[in-house]
């Protein structure tokens, strides 16, 4: 008698299960077969990648630190109007700063400044910033040209829709035009990325 | 009827209390059919895994987890005379998309698999990928954590998408 129970409950337990298991719900799927029929059940699953708006710029070394561009005239060259090329970037050789812009936020514009707000090498502004070539060795990131006035801009190439994924050399010369006093003329120049 | 059942289980249930040591004799129809199950994420709706890239991270090729693993669980049963092999395979081949006519491939994501059952891998982008096979009759549980590959920059937004697995017996 008890063995009959035993099997009966088992037998309502299975019966129960089974039930169940033919239900097609959601995200579960069960199939049982029909003569001759393949079976096949799909399920889903849904993803989401969330991608924020950013904007990365770096000119010269990463980090806190400023990196120099110096031009060394020799007491023979002085004003002679031979340009003398900037040396002590970061670029290969020194030759130059290396720039990275990446950003998916849009056209980006480039503007330089400097830290006088309106005068050019030291503290005087004796030397005139346009003085200073700057030149890119990429086109789709070309360098803003120096002034004493600031506020010179340029507008990255947009690599695809909002994105923009650039790189670049940019070099810097001393024109050389005319004599000055001897000294060292300092300046520090602000570039900024701008998104929209 | 209820008053039936409930008087089987009280019986059933003093049983084992009273012989601890007797067995449960289970019949199994051979003639039962065959049948094949899954089970990915939530049983009664379609589970979201979900990526958030930060922004000083977009593009480094930094993998970026999911915010949870998923259980995938199938089984396909068969008669012994008449065994049966199951395939498993996934749809991807529609890709995310940001609702502003961007997109990204779902060969982006990849997943690895707490067991060897279902092996790590990478969405292919395909319409029928094939992740595994298995012979009647079988149950696999397997658990599957996600990773945005994070190997490109998209455009900024909130893109969507979703995968169909497949699970079939020719």
């Amino acid at each position: 008698m008890n063995t009959y129970i035993k099997q009966l409950v088992a037998v309502a337990s299975l019966y129960i299960c089974s039930s169940i298991s033919y239900s097609v719900q959601a995200e579960t799927s069960s199939v049982t077969d029909g003569p001759g029929d393949n079976m096949t059940s799909s399920v889903r699953l849904k993803l989401r990648v969330i991608i924020p708006r950013f904007l990365q710029f770096q000119v010269g070394n990463a980090g806190a630190s400023v990196d120099t561009i110096s031009f060394q005239p020799t007491a023979d060259t002085v004003g002679n109007g031979v340009a003398v090329p900037g040396t002590g970037g970061n670029a290969s050789g020194g030759s130059g700063t290396s720039v990275v812009l990446r950003s998916n936020a849009g056209q980006i514009a480039i503007v330089a400044d400097n830290d006088g707000g309106g005068g050019g090498l030291g503290s005087s502004g004796a030397i005139s910033l346009s003085e200073i070539t700057a030149h890119s060795d990429s086109s789709d990131l070309q360098t803003p040209q120096l002034s004493d006035g600031g506020a010179t801009t340029t507008t990255a190439t947009l690599t695809d829709g909002d994105i923009t994924d650039r790189r670049a050399t940019w070099s810097y010369a001393y024109k050389n035009s005319h004599p000055v006093e001897p000294g060292s003329y300092d300046v520090e120049i602000v570039y900024t990325a701008v998104s929209p | 009827m209820l008053l039936l059942i409930f008087a089987v289980l009280a019986g059933w249930m003093a049983d084992t209390v009273n012989n601890p040591a007797a067995a449960i004799v289970v019949n199994i129809d051979n003639d039962a059919p065959a049948e094949i199950f899954i089970q990915v994420g939530k049983r009664r709706s379609i589970s979201r895994v979900r990526f958030r890239v930060d922004a000083d991270d977009v593009g480094s090729g930094n993998p970026v987890n999911g915010n949870r693993s998923i259980d995938i669980q199938l089984f396909i049963r068969a008669p012994a005379a008449n065994p049966l092999t199951g395939f498993l395979t996934v749809d991807s081949s529609t890709p995310l998309n940001n609702g502003s006519g961007a997109t990204i491939p779902v060969s982006e994501i990849s997943w690895t698999s707490s067991s060897p059952d279902i092996p790590s891998g990478s969405f292919a982008g395909t319409s029928s990928q094939q992740l595994a096979s298995f012979t009647s009759s079988v149950e696999v549980s397997d658990r599957h954590t996600f990773s945005y590959k994070n190997r490109n920059v998209y455009d900024a937004g909130t893109y969507n998408g979703q995968v169909t697995y497949t699970w079939f017996a020719p």
